[in-house]
């Protein structure tokens, strides 16, 4: 049997070596499971409600079903879906920029200038916790971070400087949040601050989606049209260079990316962290490790990751709701430490 | 006669003057050799070439300067193979090497079946393509530097830059890929390559260039440029030379200067 496979094998062998797909393999195969998946989780998601009694099903009697759905479902469900989507993107374009599968978009200060930016709304007593001025106080931090990042690193800086940069500027803003939160006019106040820093799609509406979503999409665009460069970079600098896809282009269109995109999600959500790091990770002994193939599952993966994980929070008992970057924190942290472990070995052996 | 014209290349460092500058024609279909001791600026000609650091002076091919063309234009016209090639996803052989046709690809565009083609092409060239579903990160150092010469000929650009590609292989693989340059030379192309090994370079190459301290000291046909006062004052070594087969045979032997250990 073996043997009658290797002869055909070889009868019909310069056939398939001349066939596109024996150096592009076809790569559907993840959206037929992971388009149903977020369908599932989103529909499951407007499902799943929560009153102070604990998790609620449906939407109540028909009069009251309108308001929920409009008001407070399909907000939360929208949301659940856009950030967790950003941050799938952005973990996957971030890690094929540096080339380094530990990378996570909170590495270039974009998260922590948001999270900023809504603190210091917070703190001149400006917005109360449901305010809109909150998401643009992080949507300004954001692009403040990035704006600080270009001055520190340049144009065409080395990428190692632009992470130092980015692990400055995140040192910098907690450093600012903390004293925000020290010199909180009350206690009511800081309490309110950690809250929302902590991360949650309770209680948004459809004002925030629309808030979010025209800084997501052109931070998507840039992220989608450095898919080429980041491939190109698998063979380093130089060699990308020379395939016509400069790094310090690629490398703009990434940072940018990533700072309006995540910079609105944390606007409207607080800090949501390791979602983009561990979605690309799933994902890779599946889709290959193309960095441009992992783009498109890596937002659905996001999305349905985070609607799950919002989902459960949801089906908790009643009691203080939990905040979903808690719980993204909890699961993510072990699998962060698995890798490194798992990576030592691998150098180990 | 299909040129690379090299008109006033010269690289600068901050203040360190890594190469003075240069002028030479360098004709389509020769192996071109640039020769020297570490540090004198054969790197640096090559990435100036490759528009890959900031220099003065242009490169002219076909009577059009390198930079005026479009990015895609240019990555099609020039390949370059880095000193040390990275391969930084455990990706197949096969698609490593298609990452060498992106040039070739207009946004958005997928790989065809004539990009197959190329790739197989680059592969069997490099004898590589028993290589081809093997995963990068699991290639031995002969089989990944195969891999990535492939990776640079899949472009199939009229001119290729290679930077010290026989550096840390077996003498069996030098020969090898020496002889997949000289063969890529032989369809037509302008094939460049930074070498360390004197007797490769005076086997293979259909001309030499000489530098040392950022400047070129000698340049023309192998025999030309590796003679007794060039080799010990570009790299203060006395040569033995022979000739085997007819051809010329160059070692260095001992430091130049170096009487007491002299037998």
């Amino acid at each position: 049997m073996i043997a009658d496979r290797k002869l055909a094998a070889a009868t019909a062998e310069s056939q398939p070596l001349l066939d596109r797909r024996w150096i592009d393999p076809p790569f559907a195969r993840p959206f037929v499971v992971l388009i149903p998946l977020v369908a599932i989780a989103a529909l499951a998601s407007i499902w799943v409600g929560r009153t102070s009694s604990g998790p609620a099903f449906g939407l109540g009697d028909a009069a009251l079903a309108r308001t929920i759905l409009l008001e407070i479902r399909v907000p939360r469900t929208l949301l659940a879906l856009l950030v967790g989507g950003t941050l799938g993107l952005c973990g996957a374009a971030l890690q094929g920029l540096l080339r380094n599968p530990l990378a996570e978009p909170g590495l270039l200060g974009a998260s922590s200038g948001a999270a900023l930016g809504a603190v210091i709304v917070f703190y001149f007593g400006i917005a109360a916790a449901d305010s809109l001025l909150l998401p643009l106080g992080g949507v300004a931090g954001s692009i403040g971070a990035l704006a600080l990042l270009y001055a520190l690193a340049g144009r065409r800086a080395a990428l190692v400087t632009i992470v130092l940069a980015g692990i400055a500027i995140n040192a910098l803003a907690a450093a600012l949040t903390s004293l925000a939160l020290n010199f909180a006019p009350s206690p009511y106040a800081a309490l309110e601050i950690l809250f929302w820093m902590l991360g949650s799609l309770a209680d948004r509406s459809l004002t925030h989606v629309g808030l979010a979503l025209p800084l997501m999409i052109p931070g998507w665009l840039l992220i989608v049209a450095a898919a080429r460069g980041l491939d190109a970079l698998t063979l380093g600098e130089e060699a990308a260079a020379t395939l016509g896809y400069a790094p310090a282009r690629t490398q703009w269109l990434v940072v940018g990316g990533t700072a309006l995109a995540v910079g609105a999600a944390v606007a409207v959500s607080g800090v949501i962290g390791f979602v983009g790091l561990v979605v690309p990770h799933l994902l890779r002994p599946w889709t290959g490790h193309h960095p441009s193939r992992l783009l498109a599952p890596s937002f659905l993966a996001g999305a349905a990751l985070t609607l799950a994980a919002d989902i459960a929070i949801r089906l908790m008992p009643p009691g203080p709701e939990l905040k979903l970057g808690v719980v993204t924190a909890l699961i993510g942290a072990p699998f962060f430490l698995h890798l490194i472990l798992r990576r030592s070995g691998e150098l180990a052996s | 006669m299909t040129t690379l014209a090299l008109d006033d290349i010269g690289v600068r460092y901050g203040a360190r003057t890594a190469l003075e500058p240069v002028s030479l024609d360098l004709r389509a279909g020769e192996l071109v050799g640039l020769i020297g001791p570490n540090g004198a600026g054969k790197s640096s000609l090559l990435k100036a070439i490759a528009g890959l650091v900031p220099h003065r002076g242009t490169a002219t091919w076909q009577s059009r300067p390198l930079v005026k063309m479009k990015r895609l234009e240019r990555a099609r016209t020039l390949a370059y193979l880095p000193q040390t090639p990275a391969a930084h996803w455990p990706i197949r052989v096969a698609e490593l090497v298609a990452l060498g046709r992106m040039p070739h690809l207009a946004f958005g565009q997928r790989p065809g079946d004539d990009d197959a083609a190329a790739v197989r092409w680059a592969l069997e060239q490099c004898e590589a393509l028993d290589l081809a579903d093997r995963r990068v990160d699991r290639l031995s150092g002969g089989e990944r530097a195969r891999a990535l010469l492939a990776r640079a000929l899949a472009v199939r650009a009229p001119i290729l830059l290679a930077d010290e590609p026989i550096q840390s292989l077996d003498p069996y693989h030098q020969l090898k890929i020496m002889g997949v340059l000289k063969s890529y030379a032989s369809l037509g192309a302008l094939v460049v390559a930074v070498l360390h090994d004197l007797a490769l370079a005076a086997r293979f190459c259909t001309r030499l260039v000489l530098l040392s301290h950022g400047r070129v000291v000698a340049e023309g046909r192998p025999e030309e440029v590796l003679t007794r006062s060039a080799l010990e004052d570009g790299y203060r070594v006395e040569p033995f030379f022979s000739r085997h087969e007819g051809e010329l045979v160059v070692l260095p032997w001992r430091q130049a200067g170096d009487a007491s250990k002299r037998g």
